[in-house]
Order: C-alpha cells, then structure tokens, then sequence
C-alpha cells in the first residue's frame, strides 16, 4: 500500500488484536476498518454459547432435497426414453434434454404434469436441435399417449423458455431427415439404393406441393413404399404403416396424391432419369427488397425477404414456388368452387322457390285471419311489422313508442319490447306440456336428482346427530335425577325392590313372591314359586353388603316417621 | 324476404378498393357476444318451461338454448350471466341476445339486458391461390408457429391488431380474435402482400 507519511509503497502490517493496517516502516496507522469477518459466539440466557448472526441462503447455497430428487428424476426418465427409442449421442443427448429440464423444473413447468411428458417434450428439443431423426409421434407412441397431447406439453414448454422465436423450434422439419432412419428399421438393415429412390421421391413431392401442411411421416412412408417395391421388396401397406406410424387410409391417400402429379405415371427409370436433370436448377439473381428473416441486421436481400442462405434453404426444404402440381386441398377447393359456379343456376330456382314460399305466407297469414279470430292481434302485428320496414325510419320511430305504452313491465338500461311476442311465445310450453317434460327430464336426470337427494339426507343425518348429543345430555340428567330422588325406603318389602330396580334385575324377579316373603302371615305359599324366589335370592347372597344395606333401612324406618308419610310413599309405588 | 335481399345486394356490390386494396373481403363466420341479465335464474324452471332448452346440470351447468333466427346458441347461468355464440354479425348477435333475454322475461324473471358486449369475431376468406407456408415461417417466424406435426396450417399472431391468423396451403385464411370488425379486416390487408409473396408461381 501507499503510506502518505514515507512518500513510497511500503509492506503493511495487520494488527490482529485492533484491526488496524500499519505502515510496516513508519508505523502509521493505513487503515482502521473495523469489521470483522471471523465467526463469533455468544452465550444466551441460558448459558449455552451459540453462533452469532444467522446464515444467509443464496444461489451458491443449493437447493432442497426434494429439487435434486426432482432433478434426478427426470434425467432418469430422460435416460429410458433414450434408451428405449434408440436416440443416438448417448450422454450428450441426455445432458442436452437435462438442461432443458433443468429449465423447466426451475419455471415450475412439471407443477401439474407428468415428469414423462416433461423429459419428452425435453428431449424433443433436444433432438430437434441437434438434427435427430425424430417425430413427437415416435415419443408419444413411446408413451402411450396422444401424439397432441405431448404436442400440447411441448408448444408450451417453448413458450415456457422463450423457445418459440428461437432458431431451434423455427428450423423447419425436413421430411428427407426420416427416410434413412424409416429405411433401416422397415428393411432391418441400411439400403442406400433404397433410400435414395426414396429421397427423390419425396423431393418430387415437394415440387409438387404435396408437402406443405402435410405430416412428414405421411410422405416418408409413401416415397418409402413406392421405392422399397421399386427394388423389388416385397412389403406391403401394414409393413410401412408399422414403421411411420400412420394408419392405411392416410398412406393410401398419399400415394393417391402422388399418383396423380405428373412424376406419378413415369416409369421408375423415367422418373429417375428426371429427377437427375432436376439437379441442374437454374439460378436466380437478387433482387432488391427488406431482409425478414432471422439475418435481417447482417446480410443482403436476396428474395422473398430472405438472404441468401436462407433461401437456399427455403428452396431446399420446400422445394420452391415455380411449377409442379397444385395442392391436393387447393385442387378440392377448386372443384368446389366450380361445382357453387353450377349451383348458381340452381339459384335463380331457388329464388322463385322462395318468392312462391312468401305468398303461400301471406295466403296463410289471410286465413289465420279468418279462421281464428282470436289471433287477429298476432296476425296485424306481424303485417305491421313488414310495413315498418318497407315504410322506413319515420314509421318505425311511432310503433316501438306504442308498444313501450303496452309493456310496462319492462325494466332496465334497455327495453326489450319490440322483439316479437308471438315468436317468443312458440319457444315456451304450455302447462300439460310442462308437466310432461318434467317427468322426462327428471327420468333422464334421475341419478343427478338421487345425488342431490343424497346430499339432502346426509345434512339432515348431520342435524340428526346434533339430536343425538343432545339425548345423551338428557340421559345423564335422568340418571343425575335418579340418584338425587332415591329416598329411604320405609318398609324392607319397599328397600327390597328399589335395590331390585337400581341393579336392573325387576324384570328377572317375580314380585309377587318377593312381596311374599315379608308377608309373614301367608308362609303356606305355592312351592314353585318358593323354589325361584330362593334360587334368585341365593344368587343375592354372593353380594352380602347390598343385603346388609338393605336390611339397615327399617331401624331407619321405625326411628323417623309416622303414619301419613307411609301413606304417601304407598302412592308414589302404585 | 328482406334479409335476402340485403344478402344480394353485399354479394354484388363491388368491393371498397379504398378500404379493401387486395380486392377480398373476409367473411364473418362466428360471433361470441356476453350479456349480463342481472338476476338469479331457476335453471331447472327454465328448462322445463322453454321448448328450446336442454339443462344437463351433470354435464354442464347452464342452460343450452337455441332459436332459429338468427340461428343462435345461448349457455345461460344460474347467476345471470349469458353467453351467445353462432351469429354472422354484429346486429344479428344483439338481436339473438334481446330475443334469449325476452324469453327469459316471459318465463317470469325480472331480466334485463345489460354489458352486453361482443367478446371475439371469427373471418375467413380464400385468397384462390396456395401459399408456400415453409416460406411464410422462415421469412416471418417472430410471429409465426409452423409445426406440421401438430395442425396442417400455419398460425400466424399478429400484433397490431392482435389477431391469430390460420393460413392453409390452400390459400383459405381464418381470422380470430377481433372484437371490432375492422380488426379483422386490417389484419387480412396487412397479411395479404405477404401472402401474394409465396404464392404459387405458374409456370
């Protein structure tokens, strides 16, 4: 550092009791920063020595558990994809499609997706990017799902990492980047012979048109056919549709198109012949105009907006805009338009048709008038309304004021009382045919109208069991009162049976003989109903404190009361 | 009768050069419209007292109305809300909307018409000639999405005025998204230089 005082650099010196930053010479005091960056610690209040401060978490700091399982998860499902379909590159596909993932774990895109459609439409970039021969058919066949349903997941995940303007998902999809990979795996070996006739196909079917707005597989797998049988293999539609993954009706259509361009009835020879003077493709010269496309800032104009090299690959991948058949769809539009052009002499009949339809209206209209007098209010309002529109501005003004006057049940910002009634009306019921859809429509909404039903008794169980609570709360009182009513009995005979009661044995005593027993007079009683009395009684013997207990209640008896209240508790039993 | 009539003079009148410099009107083909009737509807009453009304409360709930002119379809709320689609213009969204309302009236509810606004408008035209799309996508691909995997046309969102436009090799072009009608036109003007650019070339 620079000490002021030597006029020179000078080694330092750091005291570690002050922090001071001295002068190695002199000994001047450089710096006196104070802070410090070594861990402290302090005792709290229970004596145990703690760090001071807390820990600060950042991007360095990691994340959670749960964000690395994530993590691993989807590099795993990635692998098995990749392993499963193929995908050449090995890890460096894998690491690709991880950071993609990455990417979107990190957008919270797999919150509320499967992690399989997530590592797909991942990896489906990935390949896109690096040019791999494979269609979102081939991942979503892979996972048994719909091709658009994964289609869905990946339009969005472009969204998701501004993906949708980028150069990757711009590239156009070639269809000539398939037919070697379809070639190997419909023959099981590589057939360059094949897959050349194949390519030159599909390059024909661009130059005619054949390939815009078409699935890339759809033309692969008819240029595959038409070549494959061309050199003399014998596979059939079943085969090729196995391989592309598009079902016979689109394959036939296909070759149907194709046979119907001008390349479609030469001869293989013939169309291989041609299709080497194709190469020789004459070369355009630029032409001035604005640069659209991804180039704009750095290159020159060359045509249709594009530079150069991006013409070439315009060129190339769609195989320009001179020549060739029209579309299959724009050929059908255009037979439709000649057949409306036919139709439209149909037209002028179909006018006088509805002219003639108009007077039988108005004849109708004359004989509702007469038949139904009642509905001469409906019939003048409908001729009125014609005449309203035939008269013009001045009259339609005057009737809508009128009928304002009539319907004063109109409310709000808006009136809606010029729309015809009578029209309205044919849209609503009478009563007997309300009472009978009805009973049709709670037919058909039968099991809704049970569910809602359901709902209803299961509020009412619920009321129910605030009912349930509240008997138990009586239950207790009952037995409170119970306990608090018991009074000493006055007689042994009385004793007896409010034990017999509280231990819940009334109904398991012969009364009769129990009142027997203390009836001293009447010992010459019935011999069966001693023997129950005495066998029921014995079973009393095993609880001695409840018979001494009993017996104790008539020394009370004859010590405290006299006649009256006797009589009382005589009433009280009957 | 006068309808038609109306419908003959617009297919012979010829075109507002002015307005329309490519010479091609779109054709509205769809209107959404809300309307807010701004009281509580017994959706199940509705239902048996209209005989254009089905109510499947399992399935959807709201109310599916139909009348047959303007050839509409309503879904009507429990909460007073209304949507109505199918119609091809403006006035005839407004009157099928009145009509819906004046039904509702009829069956006994204090409705009324309120917010009533036009929600989104669907075009189409056909330009009578294809189009490259791969050219479209590489000269235009900030605004376009081309993936002939997914959906045979290109979709093209333009952004001033906010339209998506659908372009199919074919040379027919759908317009949706517009909540005026001339959103709709402007967005075809401005799309059709581009699309006379990858046009098919005769030979």
């Amino acid at each position: 550092m620079y000490c002021s005082h030597c006029q020179d650099n000078c080694p330092v010196v750091k005291d570690p009791d002050k922090n001071y930053t001295c002068c190695g010479l002199c000994g001047k005091v450089l710096d006196d920063q104070v802070y410090d960056g070594e861990p402290t610690f302090q005792k709290g209040a229970d004596g145990q020595a703690r760090l001071a401060g807390s820990i600060l978490s950042s991007i360095e700091s990691g994340n959670s558990v749960s964000h690395e399982r994530t993590i691993n998860k989807g590099r795993e499902e990635i692998r098995q994809i990749v392993s499963s379909l193929h995908v050449a590159g090995g890890d460096t596909i894998i690491s690709m499609a991880h950071r993609y993932y990455t990417l979107a774990v990190d957008k919270n895109f797999t919150r509320g997706r499967r992690t399989t459609h997530v590592a797909a439409a991942c990896l489906y970039i990935a390949c896109r990017q690096s040019k791999k021969a494979y269609l979102l058919i081939d991942f979503s066949d892979h996972l048994q799902i719909s091709v658009y349903v994964l289609g869905a997941v990946f339009l969005q995940l472009c969204q998701v990492l501004l993906l949708a303007e980028h150069p990757v998902i711009q590239k156009l999809i070639d269809p000539s980047l398939f037919i070697h990979r379809f070639t190997e795996r419909l023959l099981g070996k590589r057939d360059n012979a094949v897959s050349d006739t194949a390519l030159r196909i599909v390059a024909s079917m661009k130059r005619d048109w054949m390939q815009t707005g078409r699935k890339p597989s759809g033309l692969c797998g008819a240029a595959l056919y038409i070549a494959a049988l061309s050199h003399g293999y014998d596979y059939t539609k079943a085969d090729i549709v196995a391989v592309v993954h598009v079902c016979e009706a689109t394959l036939t259509k296909r070759l149907i198109e194709f046979e119907n361009t001008d390349s479609g009835s030469l001869t293989i020879e013939e169309f291989l012949a041609k299709a080497d003077e194709q190469v020789l493709v004459t070369k355009i010269s630029p032409k001035s105009g604005e640069v659209l496309c991804k180039h704009k800032d750095k290159a020159e104009h060359f045509a249709h907006g594009l530079c150069e090299k991006c013409y070439n690959k315009f060129m190339k991948l769609s195989g320009g805009l001179e020549g060739g058949s029209d579309p299959p769809a724009f050929q059908r539009a255009e037979k439709q338009r000649l057949e409306a052009a036919k139709n439209a002499k149909g037209t002028a009949a179909s006018k006088e048709a509805a002219l003639e339809s108009v007077c039988e209206a108005r004849e109708s209209d004359v004989e509702n008038n007469i038949t139904t007098p009642p509905k001469n209010i409906i019939g003048d309002k409908h001729s009125t309304i014609p005449s309203v529109k035939v008269a013009g501005d001045s009259v339609a003004t005057e009737d809508p004021e009128g009928e304002g006057k009539n319907d004063k049940a109109d409310e709000g910002p808006e009136s809606l009382s010029d729309i015809d009634d009578a029209e309205v009306d044919g849209y609503l019921h009478n009563e007997e045919e309300t009472q009978y859809k009805k009973i049709i429509w709670e037919e058909m909404n039968k099991e809704y109208l049970e569910e809602q039903a359901a709902k209803a008794a299961l509020a009412a169980e619920l009321a129910a069991r605030g009912v349930v609570v509240e008997e138990g709360k009586r239950k207790r009182r009952r037995h409170n009162e119970d306990g608090k009513n018991a009074t000493p009995a006055q007689t042994p005979a009385e004793a007896t049976q409010n034990m017999l009661k509280r231990k819940r044995l009334g109904s398991k005593i012969n009364d009769e003989a129990v009142n027997k027993l203390y009836n001293t007079k009447d010992e010459d009683g019935k011999a069966d109903k001693e023997m129950d009395f005495n066998d029921e009684y014995g079973q009393d013997t095993g609880d001695g404190e409840t018979f001494e207990g009993g017996y104790d209640y008539p020394d009370y008896n004859y010590d405290g009361y006299g006649d009256g209240a006797y009589g009382d508790y005589d009433g009280v039993d009957f | 009768m006068a309808a038609e009539a109306a419908a003959a003079l617009e297919g012979s009148e010829p075109v507002d050069l002015a307005k329309h410099p490519s010479g091609i009107i779109p054709t509205l083909q769809n209107i959404v419209s809300t309307v807010n009737l701004d009281c509580k509807l017994d959706l199940k009453a509705i239902a048996l007292q209209a005989r254009n009304a089905e109510y499947n409360p399992k399935r959807f709930a709201a109310v599916i109305m139909r009348i047959r002119e303007p050839k509409t379809t309503a879904l009507i709320f429990a909460s007073g809300k209304m949507v109505c689609t199918g119609a091809k213009s403006e006035q005839q969204s407004k009157l099928a909307a009145r009509k819906y309302a004046r039904i509702i009236q009829k069956l006994g509810f204090p409705a009324k018409f309120k917010d009533f606004k036009i929600q989104n408008i669907v075009g189409s035209c056909d330009v009578k000639f294809p189009i490259r799309l791969e050219g479209l996508a590489y000269s235009h691909g900030a605004f376009s999405s081309y993936e002939p995997e997914l959906f045979p046309g290109l979709i093209y969102r333009m952004k001033q005025p906010k339209i998506v436009l659908l372009i199919f090799v074919s040379g027919k072009i759908v317009l949706t998204g517009a909540k005026v009608r001339d959103e709709t036109y402007t967005a075809f003007e401005n799309i059709y230089p581009v699309l006379t650019e990858f046009r098919k070339v005769q030979q």
